[in-house]
């Protein structure tokens, strides 16, 4: 018979493996040992690989896409460290590279370690997969996914399979990364030949979906299963990237994939997790109870209440005070935990990248056409507010560009919510074409910067001279503009630390200049204006860090 | 040595009550009231373990599951077509004309993003760059949701077609039609009512609430214009004011502010006689006040005219009445007019004109005219003959007119008796009102055509003679108004559209409103008529600047001739004067904030403490001590005043001190509705005193005598900040008289330093060499008039709540900046006006302590006798403004356990919002009490409905600042937005700063350029300048907090 203690016990670390779990799980994600590719894009962007390198075409220095399929990983983490001494060492594909692309040497990079060379190189990889294509502008599929495509409806595979659930067999998702190429065409060609050649996969899987059988395909030939794996690994690649490439467009309500989704959904797992703890626990203490009544009333012993009995047969209270130390112990775990996400996560939009009511792309205007950013967000230079251009700076260029070729002489979808927004119809006669019926376009706010804090955009733009791209990112390559930056306080100050004021172009600081230049001269090399040889006057040290700079 | 004068700032803290005591050491006025809050939703009030884990429990988790909502999807609307003036985030300023009130300030408005958010004085204007509280209030009025948004008929909604078929058709069968107005003086106005008149037969009748027909009738008499003249306060050496407050409410104050400042520049200022029944503002000001009766003023005048007269040789005037008190007083008043021929003032608030006109001689014999008072310029600020109402009443009641036009007048309202008036429109078929509120006239009339608020308008003025400006709107109309002239134009059929639109590319605002037709009309106008304009481009470069000063106005000078034979005012001075000198004299005035009353539910002047009483959201009698100890009346005490039949009964009762004995004062201007109660509801503020006044000798007059006073059963708490913070005897005042400043000019700031312990290091700004900003402030206690322009300001910008009367009552106003009001006894003799007490050239003051003062006090209830009484008639008055004072070594910044408040390298004291959890320390740390604690989130509460909670009145608040929430504290920042939004536009301009390029909302809005900021850092600095003048001393000097506020001494030139 189980000790009541015991059972408790065993609840006890059941609840706090599960929190430990839990926990630790929630660590891990945050971990930043292991490799991977978000952490791999820091570094590039914070390497500045991108000076050079682009994935998909030349630069300086050659087109990355792909390179882990071209050399092995050994190699490229040789190369990347230290590529002077990979060629020194005679290393032909060294040499050869260096020569094709004009002898331009690439920096080398020996501090960085061997799981973050990994990490470029997986988010390489992974910049690489198809959907690079598909946000590259094309967006269309190849002929092989289109023709895989086509065998799947044909042979109606779709009545089974789905590719993000479980159907009658199993979601196909990211199938290729499951198993192996020859694995799966055998499984697909003929399975119950696979199953009867004793293969323990096929046979776990055939038990694992209620021993239905699937259909045989042998009249597919090698390449038409290739085509159909082709359009499964095309459709397994998340959709994010191929919508925004706007052809749906339309209401901008729907804010999918925020940050607060999956968070919601991850506190609600959980909860829902230590509740089914809770209530097993509950469920055995109560079996258990009903038990020792039972035998305290058939039972024979000097005992006259029930309480007196459980008392004298389990002391507890030392058994208690473990228990609470535990709790309290992962409570305190919990916690922290707790308090380092919410300082750190909540209430953080990054990555912020709403549908929008017309799926303007920076990637095309900013990228592709180089139209400078402070064309369309002219008052950046001397607003606080960067502002949204209003429509009329787009009818700059759209009173021309309809791309009436691409859509059957109509004007393209989104260039016409333009002229629907401002009542214009391009087809009337010049001076008719204004209409008397505008309507606003309501653009989602992407930079949500809470009220109590005051920024201005000139003293940026204009008077710091910064790169839009500094605090906005990428933004010639978003197709669907998004927040880079954590517009947390400590990015702010980070940078207030640590920039220069262009103290000698600007008569403003003419006073602080020449006082800088004087302490210089005083203190040599302890004056703290001092860097490089240079003058050097950080934002922080002429108040930037002052409350109310930006506060009030 | 007059430095040792005792200031207190209430009779409590003077006779140190019991209930003052105990106040003092109160953090709060009340018990905070927790039990109350429990108790309230049936919690047990001794909430015990469980309770406390229960609501413990309950706010961890709602907290939790608040956090985990999702971020709010916020929109952001572009212009579709973006104006290209208009840049979001860029504040765009226009001038324009102060439409508030007939004085016709020039006026710069602030607009951000379309909408005007501050009103200031145009520094080109005649008014100068200040301006009043109750024009910086105005632009409230604009987004006011009581606003009338749609032209009523019989008192319901309808559109502008069907009242204007009606009108039409009503007018044209009309055989005479009056309009009733304010005094217009836009010149396009008078041309459209000139042009309404040629096709209907019209009167145009000027009525004003405060009517200055008593000097309009005394010129006209006099010197054959009915006008008033421009006075020229800064050229005169003597000022002799009977009962015109104009520093604060008399024709055009915030020009005579100005002027007055610039005549008082220590060393050699001009004096100031003021002689009045209650304190005003002027007479706070004043260096020599006499409490006197103001239904004895004609005698008075006229003892001083007879005292000029004997020493030029004119002929005297026969008074039979003895004027057997302050004989001595006037001799020296006489000797100093005497001394200064040609350079003094002689002004009067009566409305008699009379005595008006014995003023006029008065400045005739002394030679003033030409060179202090101007004639030819003169102002056309008020122009109501109070004779012409009296006629129109008569003649509507004989039927006269078949249709009345009330435009921007009132007078069912301020009217002395509006019974009387209302039977006589009911003789009136057509009633028409174009007023913006429901008013009480309009709710007489038929049609009520709301006009625009005058930001909404085009029009021009010209407030005095040659002297032009321009009104342009700053934004387009709010409401379904439209402005009052485009009404007029449309019943007389040229309300059509200009045919080539000057707004056509602008299409949306010109298309909904009809602003085109005024523009158009205006532009027109002037280039046809106004000498100088001629082209557009002439119009436009007025538009820009905002004002037009004609050039060698053609008028004919005014002949000064002048003859007026004062033989015959002997029984006319003696049927002015009351037999009875113990008769209680009853004086109507205005209050510096409300003046005629037309703003009453103008939450920001009710919020404004009166600059004397320091009362808010009310008003009440004023009365003397001694008439109080008479009648046994305390602070609090309700009162039934009669006079005439006309009865305030239930009024509460302010004792104050300078009132003089005998008198007792009301303001004029409340009883009207407004947003004052908890609820958000509106309810009547004050009570009414216009039916006191009385129509004497053609004009109605605001002093009466004989009224009886007595006191009634009740109580009631007046919202006063008079008590809420105390001086404790300590040295936050410094004075000195003109003669020792003369000699000595640190004189009454030279006591021995402290000696200084420092216990922190030196801020780096301090350093010598130091190449940043350090920030400071100077402000001049000798030009401050304590107006109060500063406050209303202060709130605008930097989004101040109000709080409503019940609040201020806790003490809680949230004010950023306050105007403390000091009394101390002045040197009376108390048994003998006669005695040369005031004014011998020589004289030393006389200490007079506080335990003097109330001895005297003993004495009068002792003996029951009024003479000693006399020390509370003639108190001497301080003003000081107290914002934050930015210590170098502030005390608040140690005391914060969350570092919210925390010094800038600049030399500021920052607040930070977002870091206060409202522990209150620093409040209570701070040695000058101008830290405010935020109750309550007034910005979404129904219980403070005033203008912050509703949509529209949200459009008032300044982007640039945050609106802070409940439970931190606030202070003044120094307007550390401006100070950035300067610094950076010098660093676009890629330049050094200049001086004087960033101004403090309170020293933009200050008529008298009390209040100077800048760089300390800047040796050629204005401020720096002030630093190191010898009048210069920081409050509280032995605390070491090196404040970045200093103070200048104030001169007292008696």
């Amino acid at each position: 018979m189980i000790k009541l203690s015991d059972i408790i016990k065993n609840s006890v670390k059941v609840f706090s493996l599960a929190t430990f779990l839990i926990t630790i799980g929630s660590f891990s994600a945050h971990a930043q040992d292991a490799p991977s590719a978000a952490k791999g894009k820091e570094l590039f962007e914070q390497q500045a690989c991108m000076a050079c390198h682009a994935i998909d075409r030349v630069v300086i220095g050659p087109a990355l896409k792909d390179i882990t399929k071209q050399k092995s990983e050994e190699w490229l983490i040789k190369w990347i460290r230290n590529n002077v001494q990979l060629r020194e060492s005679g290393d032909k594909d060294a040499i050869a590279i260096y020569k094709e692309y004009n002898q331009a040497a690439m920096n080398t990079y020996e501090h960085l370690t061997d799981n973050e060379i990994k990490s470029i190189l997986m988010w390489i990889e992974e910049e690489s997969a198809p959907k690079a294509t598909a946000s590259t502008g094309t967006g269309e599929p190849d002929a092989q996914v289109l023709k895989g495509k086509e065998l799947f409806e044909q042979q109606a595979c779709m009545a089974c399979h789905a590719i993000d659930r479980v159907v009658i067999g199993p979601a196909l998702k990211d199938v290729t990364k499951r198993r192996s190429k020859d694995w799966l065409h055998s499984w697909i060609h003929n399975n119950v030949k696979l199953r009867e050649s004793g293969d323990a996969d096929a046979i776990a899987l055939y038990k694992e979906y209620n021993s239905a059988a699937m259909n045989v395909y042998e009249n597919l030939t090698t390449e038409d299963i290739d085509a159909i794996l082709a359009y499964i690994e095309y459709e397994s690649v998340p959709k994010v990237a191929k919508e925004s490439t706007g052809v749906k467009g339309g209401d901008a309500q729907s804010e999918k994939g925020t940050f607060y989704n999956t968070t919601t959904l991850y506190v609600i797992i959980v909860i829902a997790a230590i509740l089914l703890i809770i209530a097993v626990v509950l469920y055995r203490i109560r079996r258990k109870l009903s038990n020792v009544l039972k035998e305290f009333e058939a039972g024979d012993h000097k005992e006259k209440t029930v309480t007196e009995y459980l008392k004298n047969k389990y002391n507890t209270s030392r058994r208690t005070i473990n228990t609470i130390l535990i709790i309290v112990s992962v409570g305190l775990v919990l916690g922290i935990y707790g308090f380092y996400f919410g300082v750190t996560e909540v209430g953080v939009q990054r990555g912020y990248a709403p549908t929008q009511p017309i799926a303007y792309s920076h990637a095309l205007h900013a990228g592709e056409l180089n139209i400078d950013c402070r064309y369309c967000h002219s008052t950046a230079d001397y607003s606080k507010a960067a502002s949204i251009p209003s429509l009329n700076t787009c009818m700059n260029c759209h009173v021309g560009v309809q791309l009436r070729d691409k859509y059957d002489g109509e004007v393209s979808p989104e260039i016409q919510k333009i002229y629907t927004a401002l009542d214009y119809n391009p087809d009337a006669k010049p001076g008719e074409r204004f209409g008397n019926n505008p309507k606003n376009i309501k653009w989602v706010r992407v930079h949500n910067l809470p009220d109590l804090s005051y920024f201005n955009h000139s003293q940026h733009a204009n008077v710091a001279g910064l790169e839009c791209q500094k605090c906005h990112g990428p933004v010639q390559e978003m197709e669907v503009i998004q927040q880079y930056a954590t517009l947390q306080m400590g990015w702010c100050i980070d940078c207030h630390r640590n920039t220069g004021v262009d103290v000698e172009n600007n008569d403003y600081y003419e006073k602080l200049h020449a006082f800088a230049k004087k302490d210089i001269e005083k203190n040599g090399d302890k004056s703290k204006y001092l860097k490089d040889g240079k003058v050097n006057i950080t934002i922080a040290n002429i108040g930037g860090l002052d409350c109310s700079k930006c506060h009030y | 040595m007059s430095n040792k004068t005792q200031y207190w700032k209430g009779e409590d803290e003077l006779l140190n009550t019991a209930e003052f005591q105990a106040d003092l050491k109160k953090e709060f006025s009340e018990d905070l009231p927790l039990d109350e809050v429990l108790s309230e939703n049936n919690f047990e009030l001794s909430s015990n373990r469980r309770d406390f884990l229960k609501f413990f429990g309950f706010s961890i988790t709602a907290v939790a599951l608040a956090a985990c909502n999702k971020a709010p999807i916020r929109k952001a609307i572009p212009y579709l077509v973006k104006p290209e003036d208009v840049t979001p985030g860029v504040a765009n300023y226009y001038n324009s004309t102060l439409g508030a009130t007939s004085e016709g300030y020039g006026i710069q408005v602030k607009v951000r993003e379309g909408r005007p958010i501050k009103v200031d004085g145009n520094p080109n204007s005649f008014s100068g760059k200040g301006l009043s509280a109750l024009g910086q209030a105005s632009i409230l009025s604009l987004y006011d949701t009581a606003r009338l948004q749609n032209p009523l008929k019989g008192g319901k909604e309808t559109d502008w077609k069907t009242v204007d078929a009606d009108i039409e058709k009503a007018l044209a069968s009309s055989k005479r039609v009056a309009i009733i107005s304010n005094t217009i003086h836009s010149p396009s106005a008078l041309s459209v009512i000139k042009k309404f008149a040629e096709k209907y037969s019209t009167d145009h009748i000027t009525y004003d609430a405060i009517s200055y027909s008593g000097i309009l009738k005394a010129n006209e008499e006099g010197f054959g214009k009915a006008v008033i003249p421009s006075y020229d306060f800064s050229k005169s050496k003597v000022i002799v004011s009977f009962a015109a407050d104009f520093l604060g409410t008399w024709i055009s104050p915030v020009e005579y502010t100005g002027l007055y400042t610039q005549g008082r520049q220590p060393g050699k200022m001009s004096r100031h006689y003021q002689f009045e029944s209650n304190l005003s503002l002027s007479g706070s000001n004043a260096d020599v006040r006499f409490p006197m009766k103001q239904s004895n003023e004609a005698l008075y005048i006229a003892t001083l005219y007879n005292k000029i007269a004997e020493k030029k040789g004119a002929a005297k005037i026969p008074v039979t009445r003895n004027l057997n008190l302050a004989g001595n007083v006037l001799d020296n008043v006489a000797k100093d007019l005497l001394d200064n021929l040609g350079a003094s003032i002689v002004v009067s608030g009566s409305n008699d004109p009379y005595i008006q006109q014995m003023v006029n001689g008065l400045n005739f014999l002394l030679g003033n005219y030409g060179n202090t008072i101007d004639l030819n310029k003169c102002s056309n600020q008020y122009k109501g003959l109070d004779v012409n109402f009296d006629k129109f009443i008569s003649d509507a009641s004989n039927g006269t007119y078949d249709a009345v036009i009330f435009w921007d007048a009132n007078p069912m309202y301020s009217f002395y008796n509006a019974e009387k008036l209302k039977g006589a429109l009911s003789k009136i078929k057509t009633k028409i009102s174009l007023a913006s509120f429901l008013d009480e006239t309009a709710e007489e009339v038929e049609y009520v055509c709301p006009d625009n608020h005058y930001l909404e308008s085009w029009g021009d003025s010209e407030p005095k003679k040659g002297k032009l400006q321009i009104t342009q709107p700053t934004i387009s109309p709010v409401f379904n108004t439209r402005q009052a002239e485009v009404s007029l134009l449309t019943w007389i059929g040229l309300g059509q559209k200009p045919e080539k639109d000057p707004f056509a590319s602008k299409e949306i605002m010109a298309q909904k409103f009809d602003t085109s037709i005024y523009y158009t009309y205006v532009k027109n106008y002037w280039i046809e008529n106004i000498a100088g304009v001629t082209t557009e481009a002439d119009f436009n470069k007025v538009l820009h600047d905002g004002y037009y000063n004609m050039p060698n106005s053609n008028d004919e000078a005014i002949a000064l001739s002048y003859n007026v034979e004062f033989s015959a005012y002997g029984p006319i001075i003696t049927k002015l004067v009351p037999e009875d000198n113990n008769a209680i004299d009853l004086v109507l005035y205005q209050k510096v904030g409300i003046r005629d009353g037309k703003f009453c539910g103008n939450p920001w002047v009710q919020e404004l403490p009166d600059p004397i009483s320091k009362v808010t959201w009310d008003n009440y009698v004023a009365i003397p001590k001694a008439l109080a100890e008479k009648k046994k009346i305390q602070q609090g005490d309700l009162v039934k005043i009669t006079h005439n039949g006309i009865v305030i009964d239930k009024f509460p009762v302010n004792i104050q001190p300078g009132q003089a004995n005998n008198t007792i004062a009301i303001a004029l201007g409340y009883g009207r509705k407004g947003k004052a109660a908890e609820k958000g509801a509106y309810e009547i503020i004050g009570k009414n005193a216009y039916p006191f006044a009385q129509f004497v000798n053609g004009a109605r007059q605001w002093v009466t005598s004989g009224v009886q006073i007595e006191k009634v059963s009740g109580n009631y708490v007046l919202a006063q900040t008079q008590t809420h913070n105390t001086i404790e005897g300590r040295d936050l005042l410094r004075e000195a008289t003109q003669a020792d400043f003369v000699k000595n000019p640190a004189a009454g700031n030279d006591m021995p330093r402290p000696h200084l312990y420092e216990l922190w290091s030196r801020h780096e700004y301090k350093r010598d060499d130091n190449p940043g900003h350090y920030w400071a402030m100077a402000i001049d206690l000798n030009a401050c008039t304590g107006c109060g322009a500063c406050v209303v300001a202060c709130s605008i910008e930097n989004n101040v709540p109000i709080v409503g009367r019940d609040e201020v009552r806790r003490r809680r106003e949230m004010h950023w900046i306050r105007i403390d009001r000091y009394f101390a006894f002045e040197n009376v003799n108390h048994t003998d006006y006669s005695k040369d007490l005031f004014l011998s050239r020589d004289y030393e003051p006389e200490y007079v302590t506080k335990e003097k003062g109330i001895e005297a006090l003993d004495r009068a209830e002792a003996k029951k006798s009024n003479a000693d009484y006399a020390y509370y008639e003639s108190v001497k008055v301080m003003h000081q403004p107290i914002m934050c004072q930015h210590c170098d070594n502030a005390p608040c910044e140690t005391v914060c356990p969350v570092l919210a408040t925390t010094h800038s390298s600049e030399g500021l004291n920052q607040m930070t919002y977002n870091r206060c959890i409202g522990t209150k320390y620093c409040a209570n740390n701070c040695p000058f009490k101008v830290r405010r604690f935020n109750w309550f989130r007034y910005n979404d509460n129904d219980k403070f409905d005033f203008f912050f909670n509703n949509d529209l009145g949200k459009m008032v608040i300044n982007p640039d600042v945050t609106v802070r929430t409940r439970g931190v504290m606030e202070k003044c920042s120094m307007c550390v937005q401006r100070i950035q939004d300067g610094k950076l536009k010098a660093k676009r301009e890629r330049r050094e700063m200049i001086d004087g390029e960033i101004e403090t909302a309170c020293q933009r809005s200050c008529p008298a350029n009390a209040i100077v900021f800048g760089d300390l850092n800047d040796e050629k600095s204005e401020v720096s300048k002030l630093y190191r003048n010898e009048r210069s001393y920081h409050l509280l000097e032995e605390l070491n907090l090196q404040q970045g506020v200093k103070y200048l001494t104030k001169i007292r030139n008696i």
